[in-house]
């Protein structure tokens, strides 16, 4: 009796596992299809028309009409089309403040009449201050050299040319028009 | 009615209505400022009168220059004098660079009768004048004597002549002579330098002495303002030429109002460019902002900065669309105004007229060879872009305080600031592209009996097309030559064309036929036709669709194969 329950339960659990194993194999058929066809990788060209199988599945793409084209908002994506003509630099910063300019830290007793005369306002002004200011080693335009030649701005040092003239004419008549 | 259409307009400026000596501007020792009158003994003025014609024999069929120009001048200038040498117009546009003549002679011619004042300064025009005196039979044969060409060459309808106005004038000391084109290039050069001191004459009176009223010799004709001070970019495209025809001039045709700016291929990269103008100055406190819409899509150009009175390119680099069509391009701006505000595009697709199968049995017992075409080529470009710096300028700003000291005395402290009173200095990148490229037609490889470049017709042949394009520009100011279609000359170099396949692209790309589907080994051939007669087979290849702002670059381009004999040769039947 223990036997034949024993071999029930072994039959009854191996007929189990394997309406299992059928089962899971059914639902898994598709997956493996699609892995083939992914599989493949046919080039249009490389199909002959006999080779083609009617019964496979077709993909279709969807077409997509201009009317449905949505613009993109001109955002960060389309920060990707766009042309910096050029790098705008920072300005530079201020100067340092000049000596008789007022500061937070405590000044050393100021002897300098000119600054102790309640009656008189001070009137010394820094200059101004120009950091760009081209050097001026720059040779100005028309200077010369000892060569003999004369500075041309954005040329450098040229010898000039000597500029000569000849008469002409014609016995042509200047009063027939045969040009427009 | 015979329509005379003369195709020069001379305008002469009229800025004074009274007598004076001299202009200069932005010298302190002349009186008036910009514009202004000058004793002479200034380092920057002109006086007027002292001006001239440079004039260049063009060929019509070519667009070249024939020989030197002359310039012609009623007055004696400077004996020492710096100028850019005898180059016109169209050397600059061909691709010559600005470049001072060094030592040597610079001649001049001074014609006898004299010319009409060419830059007037005063009083009324003399444009008829001038006009007349150009036209003459008696300039003419002066031009061509000058030039050492017979008169009938010179008129025969093949050349024209070029007109530049020259002034001769003092710059920062120097005693120079130049055409408006060359002023404004020097300009460039100086970053507005010469403008700043010289613009009632550089950049006004000189330019709009002459311009096209009718489009000729690939200029275009110029409508815009004809008084005011001109910018670079206007007076070289437009400004300082004229041009004399000595054949009838053909009736303008009707513009055709659906016709299309300009002319795209399908799935190309290419630079859409217009002209931002600037009446006052866009600076890098609040640069312009340029907005291209093309197909839905948004392209900008940004940080765009142009001093008062000038102009810049600007431009965005897209792709056009995989089918034909026609679209319109809208362009806005944050600052300034644009030359254009709506572009049309025409996008077309050169792959649909390959030629047919050739057969066996073809004849073509008429054929004449002709000469292979000139298409227009532009294998040179040049643009510039504006750049401004900040010129800090610190100002002290006093205000004096006076600090008491217990019990007595005190102190006076500055609680002053520093303002920067600064401008902005403008600069200019000058920017160049070229284009070289080069044809190479060969037998097929499939080609049995080919002998070196020699082969019967019949058989095919390949064209590799090679280009190569420079530029010191960013990758988004250019595009490397993209599209080349070939011409057969058993089609007279029309009807049927060939578009090559970019094999390789980008600066150093590369073409070939597509595949042949007559082939029987799908070669990337074009198979010449069995009744070709021996001689020279020359296939023309138009290369093109290499961008710039400043337009496309193309080139003609043709390579050869010898016919000798026929496929027939090849092939006999013998009994078995």
């Amino acid at each position: 009796m223990l036997k034949n329950k024993k071999t029930i339960t072994v039959f009854g659990l191996s007929a189990f596992a394997i309406i299992l194993v059928v089962v899971l194999m059914a639902m898994s058929q598709p997956a493996k299809q699609t892995d083939a066809l992914n599989d493949t990788d046919i080039l249009a060209s490389d199909v002959t028309p006999s080779e083609i199988d009617d019964t496979a599945p077709i993909a279709i793409t969807p077409e997509v009409k201009p009317s449905e084209i949505t613009t993109p908002e001109p955002t960060a994506e389309t920060k990707a089309n766009d042309i910096p003509l050029t790098v705008i630099a920072e300005k530079p910063e201020a100067p340092e403040l000049p000596d008789t300019a007022h500061s937070d830290e405590p000044h050393d007793e100021v002897t300098d009449p000119a600054l102790t005369n309640p009656a008189v306002t001070p009137s010394a002004t820094p200059k101004p201050v120009e950091p760009t200011k081209e050097a001026e080693t720059t040779p100005n335009g028309g200077d010369t050299n000892s060569k003999g030649e004369v500075y041309v701005p954005g040329f450098g040092w040229i010898v000039p040319s000597t500029a000569e003239g000849k008469q002409s004419g014609s016995d042509g008549d200047w009063d027939k028009i045969i040009g427009n | 009615m015979r329509k005379r259409v003369i195709s020069i307009v001379l305008i002469f400026v009229m800025t004074f209505s009274f007598s004076i000596t001299a202009f200069a501007d932005g010298d302190p020792n002349v009186d008036g400022g910009g514009g202004g009158m000058g004793s002479g003994t200034s380092t920057n003025s002109w006086t007027p009168g002292m001006d001239g014609v440079r004039v260049s024999i063009v060929n019509v069929e070519t667009g070249s220059v024939m020989g030197t120009p002359i310039d012609y001048t009623n007055k004696t200038p400077s004996s020492s004098i710096i100028h850019f040498g005898k180059k016109s117009k169209i050397h600059y546009s061909n691709g010559s660079s600005l470049a001072p003549a060094v030592g040597g002679v610079y001649s001049y011619i001074n014609p006898s009768p004299a010319m009409p004042t060419v830059i007037s300064s005063g009083g009324s025009s003399n444009i008829e004048a001038v006009k007349r005196y150009f036209c003459t039979d008696g300039a003419a044969r002066m031009i061509a004597n000058d030039m050492g060409i017979s008169f009938e060459t010179l008129t025969n309808g093949r050349y024209k002549l070029l007109l530049e106005p020259i002034a001769y004038f003092k710059f920062e000391g120097n005693q120079v002579g130049m055409t408006a084109h060359e002023a404004a290039l020097y300009d460039q050069q100086l970053s507005g330098g010469l403008r700043s001191k010289m613009a009632s004459l550089s950049h006004q009176n000189l330019p709009l002495a002459m311009f096209l009223e009718r489009p000729d010799l690939g200029f275009s004709a110029y409508s815009g303002a004809t008084s005011g001070r001109q910018s670079n970019d206007t007076i070289l495209a437009y400004l300082g030429m004229g041009i004399v025809s000595y054949t009838e001039l053909p009736d303008e045709p009707d513009p055709d109002p659906g016709q299309a700016d300009v002319e795209y291929r399908i799935n190309t990269e290419v630079i859409t460019a217009v002209t931002l103008n600037a009446s006052r100055e866009i600076n890098p406190d609040s640069p312009a902002r340029v907005t291209f819409t093309i197909l839905g899509r948004t392209y900008t150009m940004s940080n765009i900065v142009i001093p008062e009175g000038e102009s810049q390119l600007v431009w965005c680099k897209w792709t056009t669309p995989a089918t034909e069509q026609t679209i319109t391009i809208t362009v806005s701006t944050s600052k300034g105004y644009l030359s254009e505000n709506t572009i049309t595009a025409k996008i077309v697709d050169l792959d649909k007229n390959p030629p047919p199968d050739p057969k066996a049995d073809d004849r073509n017992d008429s054929f004449r060879a002709v000469s292979s075409p000139n298409n227009p080529q532009k294998t040179s470009a040049r643009w510039t872009v504006w750049w401004a710096r900040w010129h800090p300028f610190w100002v002290w700003i006093p205000n004096w305080v006076w600090h008491s000291s217990y019990p007595s005395g005190g102190y006076w402290c500055d609680h002053g600031w520093w303002e920067d009173q600064g401008w902005y200095d403008f600069f200019t990148d000058i920017y160049t592209a070229s284009l070289t490229a080069s044809s190479t037609v060969t037998p097929d490889g499939k080609v049995p009996t080919a002998s070196g470049n020699t082969m019967k017709s019949g058989y095919g042949v390949n064209n590799k097309v090679t280009s190569s394009f420079s530029s010191n520009a960013p990758n988004s100011h250019v595009t490397g030559a993209q599209t080349a279609v070939s011409y057969f000359p058993e089609f007279g170099y029309r009807t049927y064309w060939r578009l090559l396949d970019l094999i390789t692209r980008g600066y150093s790309s590369q073409l070939e036929f597509k595949k042949n589907q007559y082939s029987t080994y799908n070669q990337r051939a074009h198979f010449s036709p069995v009744w070709y007669p021996n001689g020279t087979y020359q296939v023309y290849t138009y290369l093109m669709d290499a961008w710039t702002p400043d337009g496309m670059l193309s080139m003609n381009l043709n390579s050869s194969v010898n016919i000798q004999g026929s496929v027939f040769d090849d092939w006999h039947i013998a009994p078995k």
